[in-house]
């Protein structure tokens, strides 16, 4: 597998703290990678430093390199907005505007200068196909975001996100504020979705880490303690603190 | 360990005090099957036939307690080989106490008869299958691979006296033909013991896979 992303000695601060140290890893292109590892380990670090957003967090420090498809991120020249139009985020809580269906979706295409109806429309509907929700919400797509179901929101999150066809899509913890049925949608979604993008997801649901990614990496204390294949890593971790942290003994 | 795993440890605990269980049934079963073939003694072997049901309530009590584990814990790595090597420990054992009751109803066919030859042989295997059974349940309680080995290796012994009985009462049967009834039964015993030494030696690949997640051939 081709890496699209390649992280070397990446050391990040708060202040004085560190929270990342000397990370370097290749995430492969078209695949599911999940973060694992318990509260405070650097793993939703690392995934805001992969779209620059922890650029907005003052005192934030950042040394080391990151680069995506061979470009290095980590430089005041990068264009910070085209770079998480390539890099999609969906968080924890569902956030949609406070717009219609179509308009949510539409929304960043736009901004990218995209005006035709035609060409919107068409957008629209290929990106809430891509994201499993078309046929539930097709007949009412000028009704309010805010109107349909939690899950219905997350993947309403995604189709935007995809509408400006990225590279990358991070998922930030994004089905912990889900119902279990809902959940396993997104799941199924991302499924259908790594065979056209690369996908980083955190989740403390390390069940959810072992049904859907294809590579695990295991974070603690801001460091990588050991990055393999999902299956090797839950059926034959090679670090002690990976097996205590996987069979429930800490976190 | 910490606390926050308490349920799951003592799932995991139960399932081993069980199969400590199982294992001491079987033991007690082998032998007392042994003893009373040397003594023809029916009534020891009812007992036998009559206790076997207890064993098999142990596999399903086993079986329970890991299904309930995997579908409550969702254990996975070293947690989850735990479980799934009791459930094979558990069907070997299971085996191992039919095959001692097969000994068991030979010893009621051969009611009124005398034996044909002093038992030698057969005891000694029986000696070191019982061994086997002790080791490979040790094996597994103390995650011991060298020892999961030695079962292996004792099996070659096992196999070995095997071999042995069986040209020994080939040669009595041409030899006496009137022996041929019981000389089969004593043969079928032969067999019987060597496969419950198989078993053993199956549990000790359960404690291989269980410690090194990787399954050897022990019954080579």
């Amino acid at each position: 597998m081709t890496a699209l992303i390649e992280i070397e000695n990446l050391d990040l601060y708060y202040g004085d703290f560190q929270a990342l140290k000397s990370i370097s890893m290749d995430v492969p292109e078209k695949a599911v990678t999940a973060f694992i590892g318990p509260s405070g380990c650097g793993k939703s670090t690392l995934l805001r430093s992969l779209n620059r957003m922890n650029d907005l967090i003052a005192g934030t420090r950042i040394e080391g390199s990151i680069k995506i498809a061979g470009e290095e991120i980590n430089t005041s020249g990068m264009d910070v907005e085209h770079l998480r139009k390539r890099v999609g985020m969906v968080f924890q809580q569902p956030n949609p505007f406070p717009k219609s269906i179509y308009e949510n979706v539409a929304y960043g295409p736009r901004l990218y200068g995209i005006n035709q109806r035609k060409k919107l429309d068409e957008l629209v509907e290929k990106s809430l196909r891509s994201a499993a929700l078309w046929d539930e919400v097709k007949d009412h797509l000028k009704r309010s975001a805010l109107g349909i179901s939690g899950g219905q929101q997350q993947r309403l999150c995604i189709a935007r996100a995809l509408a400006v066809n990225p590279d990358v899509l991070l998922m930030d913890e994004s089905t912990s504020a889900l119902d279990p049925i809902s959940t396993l949608k997104i799941e199924e979604l991302v499924q259908e979705l790594k065979n056209e993008y690369t996908i980083v997801m955190v989740t403390h649901n390390m069940h959810q880490a072992a049904r859907v990614s294809n590579q695990t990496v295991f974070f603690l204390n801001g460091e990588v303690v050991e990055y393999a294949d999902t299956e090797t890593l839950f059926s034959t971790p090679s670090d002690r603190r990976t097996e205590d942290y996987i069979s429930g003994r800490f976190g | 360990m910490m606390t926050i795993r308490k349920e799951f440890d003592q799932g995991l605990q139960q399932m081993d005090e069980l199969l400590v269980n199982m294992g001491e049934h079987v033991e007690s079963a082998l032998r007392n099957a042994m003893q009373a073939l040397e003594r023809i003694d029916t009534e020891s072997a009812r007992v036998i036939i009559a206790e076997d049901p207890q064993l098999n309530a142990l596999e399903e009590r086993i079986t329970e307690i890991g299904a309930k584990l995997i579908a409550t814990q969702q254990p996975v790595a070293k947690d989850l080989r735990r479980i799934l090597a009791a459930f094979r420990i558990a069907s070997d054992l299971e085996r191992m106490g039919d095959l001692s009751v097969d000994i068991a109803k030979v010893v009621l066919r051969m009611e009124g008869q005398e034996l044909i030859k002093p038992l030698l042989d057969l005891p000694r295997m029986a000696e070191t299958a019982l061994t086997m059974t002790y080791e490979s349940i040790q094996a597994f309680i103390q995650e011991n691979v060298d020892l999961a080995y030695k079962v292996g290796k004792d099996d070659d012994q096992v196999d070995a006296l095997y071999g042995q009985i069986i040209r020994e009462l080939f040669a009595l049967m041409v030899e006496k033909p009137a022996t041929i009834s019981q000389a089969s039964l004593l043969s079928f015993v032969g067999r019987y013991i060597e496969r419950i030494a198989d078993h053993a030696t199956n549990i000790g690949e359960s404690v291989v896979y269980l410690v090194t997640a990787k399954r050897p051939d022990l019954n080579q």
